[in-house]
């Protein structure tokens, strides 16, 4: 049971050294991708390109998440990017191209923060008094590969499916029932395949699932609604804010972002570029 | 073009295992191989002690027609070090190749906006430095662009 959650922004954040950090993460990638200048944000955007080319998925509902996630974070006090306000659609898709078809603002930025979580009993939450108990109902975990050429498509990770399927069996409620999500969003793209895979529809219709702000905090499933990696914070092992957010949610403390009655809440982590996958299932008790 | 290795200012292959080294070595003779598995016969890119798909340890270095079809593609704008940047834009592809699986490389030879996936390209070497010689790729001979 998660007690107590905080967020914040570390005081050098903006000291970390975006070049330093672009040229580390391209090498995540081993030999036989980054001798050909291969970076992170390239790995997905073959992604969205093939998503694009598969199924119609457009740049304009890329953007919606960007969009949607934005919002979020002006709503949100210790976002690195709130403080830029609202974006639009156009704002996106005219931002500069970094890797095509990811525009910069469908990419997330580098920051440094830091959060915490604290676990312990419902009972010794509930004797504290001071918040809501918020309980983990089910998780799970899957890995399908290492090398990009490895796995049969790029568009459909069969392993982002275990891990939501292992933590909703677990949890024992259905995709419907859930009223708030977190996906890993370091790009859009991420969403849009995240969405998919964990079944909150089928396979090449999360592009229109996300589009006209599906996942805005008044759409169909809120998601990301600090803002994400996009807009609140990509600092390191950033899922850690996810996992804030979506408690801070359950408990009805989000503030202005807060989804309405909200009580399940559906948590999609990523590891790599689509490579490993980790789901839960948490709720008000 | 070969160069000094000092000269060289992108990234060359760091680390490779010896069991990994007849992939370069047959991109050096400019014949490329890959290992392939003696038990479910699929074609591993980056060379592995057991198969992706079925756990075999039984793998056996095999020649490739070099050629195949786009997959997928990005034209990489904000490029991971200067010495890419002078390349910028680059074409990156994934490309489906005509034994099954797929590879990832450079393309060279079109302009970023013609690139179509499903386009069939074919393997170039590039002899980077005299120890390393990379895999590229160009529009295959004859095709339609």
């Amino acid at each position: 049971v998660i007690g107590n959650a905080v967020a914040g922004r570390g005081e050098g954040y903006a000291s970390a050294s975006r070049d330093a950090a672009v040229a580390a993460m391209a090498k995540l990638s081993g030999p036989y991708e980054y001798v050909y200048g291969t970076t992170r944000i390239s790995d997905y955007a073959t992604l969205a390109m093939r998503h694009f080319h598969e199924y119609g998925t457009t740049p304009e509902q890329l953007a919606e998440i960007a969009v949607a996630q934005r919002h979020g974070s002006t709503l949100h006090p210790l976002s690195v990017h709130g403080h830029r306000g609202d974006i639009t659609v156009e704002d996106v898709t005219s931002s500069r191209m970094i890797a095509d078809p990811l525009h910069l603002l469908d990419c997330c930025s580098v920051n440094q923060g830091g959060g915490a979580i604290v676990v312990t009993t419902a009972d010794h939450v509930r004797a504290i008094g001071r918040n809501a108990p918020v309980a983990l109902l089910g998780y799970g975990e899957g890995h399908s590969h290492i090398d990009p050429n490895a796995v049969e498509s790029l568009t459909e990770f069969p392993a982002a499916k275990v891990a939501a399927d292992t933590a909703f069996g677990m949890a024992g409620v259905s995709r419907d029932d859930i009223n708030v999500a977190g996906i890993s969003d370091h790009f859009t793209i991420g969403v849009v395949t995240g969405l998919e895979d964990a079944g909150f529809c089928k396979k090449g219709e999360g592009g229109a699932f996300v589009d006209k702000g599906g996942t805005s905090l008044t759409g169909r499933l809120p998601t990301n609604t600090s803002g994400g990696f996009l807009s609140f914070s990509h600092a390191g092992m950033c899922g850690i804010f996810t996992l804030i957010e979506l408690v801070d949610q359950l408990r009805g403390t989000a503030g202005g972002r807060q989804v309405q009655d909200a009580s399940l809440a559906f948590l999609g982590g990523v590891g790599g570029a689509d490579q490993a996958f980790c789901s839960a299932i948490l709720g008000r008790v | 073009m070969t160069t000094a290795a000092a000269d060289y200012k992108k990234f060359l292959p760091e680390g490779i295992p010896p069991a990994q080294m007849p992939f370069w070595e047959s991109l050096k003779a400019r014949a490329v191989q890959v290992q392939r598995c003696d038990n479910c016969h699929a074609y591993l890119y980056i060379p592995k002690d057991i198969c992706n798909h079925c756990h075999s340890d039984r793998l056996t270095w095999t020649p490739i027609s070099g050629h195949g079809e786009i997959y997928t593609y990005t034209v990489v704008r904000r490029a991971p070090t200067p010495a890419y940047a002078e390349d910028a834009p680059y074409t990156l592809v994934h490309v489906t190749m005509d034994e099954g699986f797929r590879m990832i490389g450079k393309l060279n030879g079109v302009a970023p906006e013609d690139v179509r996936i499903g386009a069939p390209v074919q393997i170039t070497y590039e002899e980077v430095t005299p120890e390393w010689t990379l895999m590229e790729f160009e529009p295959a001979a004859g095709a339609e662009r």
